[in-house]
């Protein structure tokens, strides 16, 4: 179980929804399953914030969407990475890199 | 390229929005149903907004609501919202009938084939103690030369207009040009039946005649067996071959009935027993650029044609003559002839804007009115999160969409009137008035001025007040001082500001009808019969025109019909011929012509200073000028012997007649010089004859007359008072259509000043409760409130009486004639107004006090 003051750092939402998606298409709640999932439940993405991101990432052809069936069998959307979104992908975990080093020699500093 | 990409998906967002939402929607109902806790998903409406943020293109959503809720409220008030659209319909439709007038006579190219290259040409010379004279007609001679020696023409065009006499029974008359064979080619003239002139027209046997649309309609049916069918013209057979197309671009305004060659010109005017002196032969001369040259090049390669002309025939053409090209693509128009006419178009433009104006200026009044009533309703938006610049638009779309009809509406009334404006002044139809571009570029921006003039106030007034303070209290705090008297006053004083300049010039036109009477003209036309039998184009030398004067007269006195009769070379209230200005006096345009001694009795023009002509004057050596003349040159009225012109004049002065506006009945700043009729000038006479009692009986007899005389002379007969109707017409026009507008100005302030005090009166009624119980008089209590509104009309008055005088300086000449000085167009205004204003005013008083405003007293 997630903790409840557990959100997504301001900013990395996308990052984790491509990272996410780089692994295969998911619909919205398997998308924020999975973070969840990947992050032992130290994430948890509220659901306002998923689909304003989803619609983001669509308009901008990061990721594609198609109609497809859940396994609990409901129609739903499922978003596939584009290879523009994985260009995204590269550029955004290389700028989450830069900006983690930087503060942890911020905080490591004497 | 990305970015081009994600901008084409937007536009797909745009297009396909409903679909999407409704997309997202049931996605958002699958998670939640996934959901272990569905109610920790959130609000869904909310979360599809925000999501729908992202899509971009909110402010076109939002735009589309409030435009919707704009329709539904005006659609709530539709007798507010159609007087509205009205008023503005007339303001936007006034401004593009003006438009669309110049737009068709002066914007647009006139339609002949390239008119850059196409110019008419004018003579010009300077002399000395003379301004420079300008002659529209060469002599033929003078034509064929520049026809035949000139290098920077490649084609010459010749015209002679003429009304010749239809049929055989002589009753009907047709105008008639005489037109060289390129006419139609070089113009871009087609046939509609037929043919056009060709090569060799005119020439040998046989005249042969091409007729313009109307007259083929009007007087041969349209029917289509009209080729190869005789006309006569002036008795001389005429074999139809063509039928000119309905949009046949000749070079006037107005089209002839009949084109013939000039080639034969002559035979149409065949006298049989004089010689005609082709230099009195006078036609209009039109020229085809060469390639590659411009007008400076062909105006100093004709001034060296006419310089050898000149040689060969000093006593013809002076040495300093040239030929101003005017070119088709200015309309046929000298640069003064332009400046006048932009000065004329630029000040009746500013009128028409003006009518606009008042109108929206008026609506501008209502809508803040309207405004402040939903102070609470924009309150409540405000706290639900809309934004200041949202608030203001919902205030201002009212005003836009009823500016967007009015402007709609005004369009349509517009093409209506051009339409009975076409009919009913029979304009012809290669003139193109109907709207292009530029008309819907000057609707667009009436529609733009009337809704800056209609919206911003209210939007200014209402949207910067704290809106949350309305709902809270229910309104008043926030409405408190918004509503401004002193605001409205000033919009209803711009707008009395307005109605005063036009109804001066409205007063100033009426001013001008005024002087059409015949005790302010000068001279009495209206027994007066006119015979002009354009000798010139007859051949006669002056000695047989002279002696078919005698003749005429002489048959024509004998009548008892026929009080008298005299010779002049300008018949009034016709063609004004001569004019000249002259140095000492720049400002005074002097009517000149000649006339027998008789003249002056005929009609009535009082002698009061000297002596009228003797027959025994000397014609050249003597000259009678009017009051206005000896005046304005002389400073004095007893003139008699001094030199006429002042400057080195050649003539001595022996009377003064009195001031008759000969040819222009209406204008200021004329004057006349007459001069003693000779002989020699009697071939470019008319005869003016006065009846005793009955002048309808003299036509007939002055063209038995003629007929008499010289059986091959076909002479124009017309009464005075005929010419004088024409005259008057445009001014009697003019003159009504500004008293109109004037009065609509006027009507629409009334509106807006009934509704000032209206609102004032109901701002003031436990006042006027008061002032009552305490034993004021009911009248006391109408001065209260009516003495604000007549302060406020006299405050816009004042400035608009003063741009009046303005207005009237820049009309004052042709063709409004406007006398900035009189007195009587600026008070008749001022009363008007504040009569009016005062009406207005009243009107809302006397309700009010119908109503008891002590009942106010005892009822908050």
């Amino acid at each position: 179980m997630a903790r409840e003051d557990c959100g997504v750092p301001p900013g990395s939402l996308i990052l984790l929804i491509l990272r996410v998606l780089a692994r295969g298409p998911l619909h919205g709640y398997a998308i924020a399953q999975r973070i969840a999932e990947l992050s032992h439940d130290e994430l948890r993405v509220e659901e306002g914030s998923l689909y304003p991101a989803l619609q983001k990432a669509l308009l901008k052809g990061w990721v594609k969407a198609s109609p497809a069936v859940s396994q609990t069998g409901r129609q739903v959307r499922e978003y596939r990475l584009t290879p523009l979104g994985e260009k995204r992908l590269g550029l955004e975990r290389a700028e989450f890199r830069r900006v983690s080093r930087a503060i942890a020699a911020i905080l490591e500093s004497a | 390229m990305d970015t081009i990409r994600e901008w084409l998906r937007r536009v797909w967002y745009l297009l396909n929005r409903r679909r999407l939402d409704a997309l997202l929607r049931e996605e958002m109902d699958a998670h939640r149903a996934e959901m272990g806790e569905p109610a920790r998903f959130g609000n869904t409406l909310r979360l599809r907004e925000e999501a729908q943020d992202v899509w971009g293109w909110r402010w076109l959503d939002h735009l589309s609501r409030d435009v919707s809720y704009s329709m539904r409220a005006l659609a709530r008030t539709p007798f507010f919202t159609a007087v509205a659209i009205v008023t503005l319909a007339f303001g936007v439709g006034a401004n593009l009938v003006f438009f669309q007038i110049v737009n068709g006579l002066l914007l647009q190219p006139h339609p002949v084939t390239d008119p850059e290259t196409l110019a008419r040409f004018n003579r010009a010379c300077c002399g000395r103690g003379e301004a420079s004279s300008i002659s529209s007609a060469l002599p033929e001679p003078m034509a064929d030369f520049v026809a035949r020696r000139s290098g920077v023409l490649s084609a010459v065009l010749t015209r002679r207009s003429a009304e010749l006499v239809l049929g055989l029974d002589g009753v009907d008359r047709v105008r008639t040009a005489f037109v060289s064979a390129n006419w139609f080619d070089e113009l871009g003239g087609t046939a509609a039946l037929g043919r056009v002139f060709e090569a060799g027209d005119g020439v040998g046997a046989g005249t042969t005649g091409v007729l313009s649309f109307d007259f083929w309609q009007r007087h041969l049916a349209g029917r289509p067996d009209v080729l190869g069918r005789t006309i006569h013209l002036n008795d001389r057979p005429v074999t139809v071959v063509g039928v000119a197309a309905a949009a046949f671009p000749d070079v006037g305004l107005g089209s002839p009935d009949v084109w013939l060659p000039i080639e034969g010109a002559d035979a149409f005017f065949d006298v049989g027993n004089g010689s005609a002196d082709s230099w009195q032969s006078l036609v209009d001369v039109y020229g085809r650029f060469a390639p590659g040259l411009g007008v400076a090049a062909v105006r100093e390669g004709l001034r060296s044609t006419l310089a050898d002309l000149s040689r060969e025939r000093p006593d013809q053409v002076r040495p300093d003559e040239w030929l101003e090209p005017l070119q088709a693509s200015l309309r046929f128009m000298d640069a003064s002839e332009r400046r006048q006419v932009a000065g004329i178009v630029l000040v009746a433009s500013a009128l028409t804007l003006l009518v606009l104006l008042v109108a929206a200026l008026d609506l501008g009044n209502l809508m803040l009115a309207r405004a402040v009533t939903r102070v609470r309703e924009l309150g409540v938006r405000s706290a639900l999160g809309a934004s200041r610049l949202r608030v203001m638009r919902y205030l201002m779309l009212d005003g836009i969409l009823i500016c967007v009809a009015g402007g709609a509406a005004g369009l349509v009334l517009s093409l209506v009137v051009m339409r009975s404006l076409v009919v009913l002044a029979a304009l012809p139809r290669s003139l193109d008035l109907m709207p292009d571009w530029r008309t819907a570029l000057v609707c667009f921006g009436g529609i733009a001025l009337a809704a800056l003039v209609v919206t911003v106030p209210a939007a200014w007034r209402v949207g910067r007040r704290d809106l949350a303070l309305a709902v809270r209290d229910g309104g008043d705090r926030a409405t408190s001082g918004l509503d401004s008297v002193r605001l409205r006053s000033v919009l209803t004083a711009s707008q009395l500001a307005g109605c005063a300049i036009l109804l001066v010039f409205a007063g100033q036109l009426a001013r001008g009808l005024d002087r059409l009477s015949a005790g302010e003209i000068g001279f009495d036309y209206e027994n007066v019969a006119v015979l002009d039998p354009s000798l010139p184009v007859f051949g006669l030398t002056p000695a047989a025109a002279f002696g078919y004067w005698a003749d005429v007269r002489a048959r024509v006195t004998a009548s008892p019909e026929v009080e008298m009769a005299a010779l002049v070379t300008n018949a009034p209230l016709g063609q004004m011929r001569s004019t000249s200005i002259y140095v000492s006096t720049p400002h005074l345009i002097v009517a000149t012509l000649t006339v027998e001694p008789d003249f002056f009795d005929l009609m009535r023009i009082p002698i009061v200073a000297g002596r009228g002509f003797r027959p025994d004057d000397e014609p050249g050596t003597v000259a009678i000028v009017s009051r206005k003349v000896a005046l304005e040159t002389y400073g004095r009225l007893d003139v008699a012997g001094d030199r006429f012109p002042r400057d080195g004049g050649d003539r001595t002065i022996v009377g003064v007649a009195g001031d008759a506006r000969l040819f222009m009945p209406n204008a200021t700043g004329m004057g006349e010089a007459y001069g003693l009729l000779s002989t020699s000038a009697a071939a470019d006479a008319v005869l003016l004859v006065r009846a005793r009692i009955e002048v309808t009986r003299l036509p007939a007899l002055m063209r038995r007359a003629s007929r008499d005389a010289l059986p091959h002379v076909t002479p124009v007969v017309r009464l005075m008072r005929m010419d004088f109707a024409e005259r008057a017409q445009p001014v009697r026009v003019a003159s009504a259509v500004a008293a109109s507008i004037a009065l609509l100005a006027l009507a629409l302030a009334c509106i807006g000043v009934a509704g000032i005090v209206s609102f004032v009166a109901s701002r003031r009624v436990k006042e006027i409760g008061i002032r009552l119980a305490l034993g004021a008089s009911s009248l006391a209590a109408v001065r209260a409130i009516v003495g604000g509104a007549v302060v406020t009309a006299a405050l816009g008055a004042l400035p608009g009486l003063g741009v009046g005088w303005l207005v009237g300086h820049l009309l004052a000449g042709e063709p409004f004639y406007a006398e900035p000085m009189d007195a009587w167009p600026y008070a008749a205004a001022a009363l008007a107004l504040l009569l009016a204003a005062g009406s207005a005013a009243a009107w809302p008083a006397w309700r009010l006090l119908r109503a008891d405003p002590t009942r106010a007293l005892r009822f908050d």
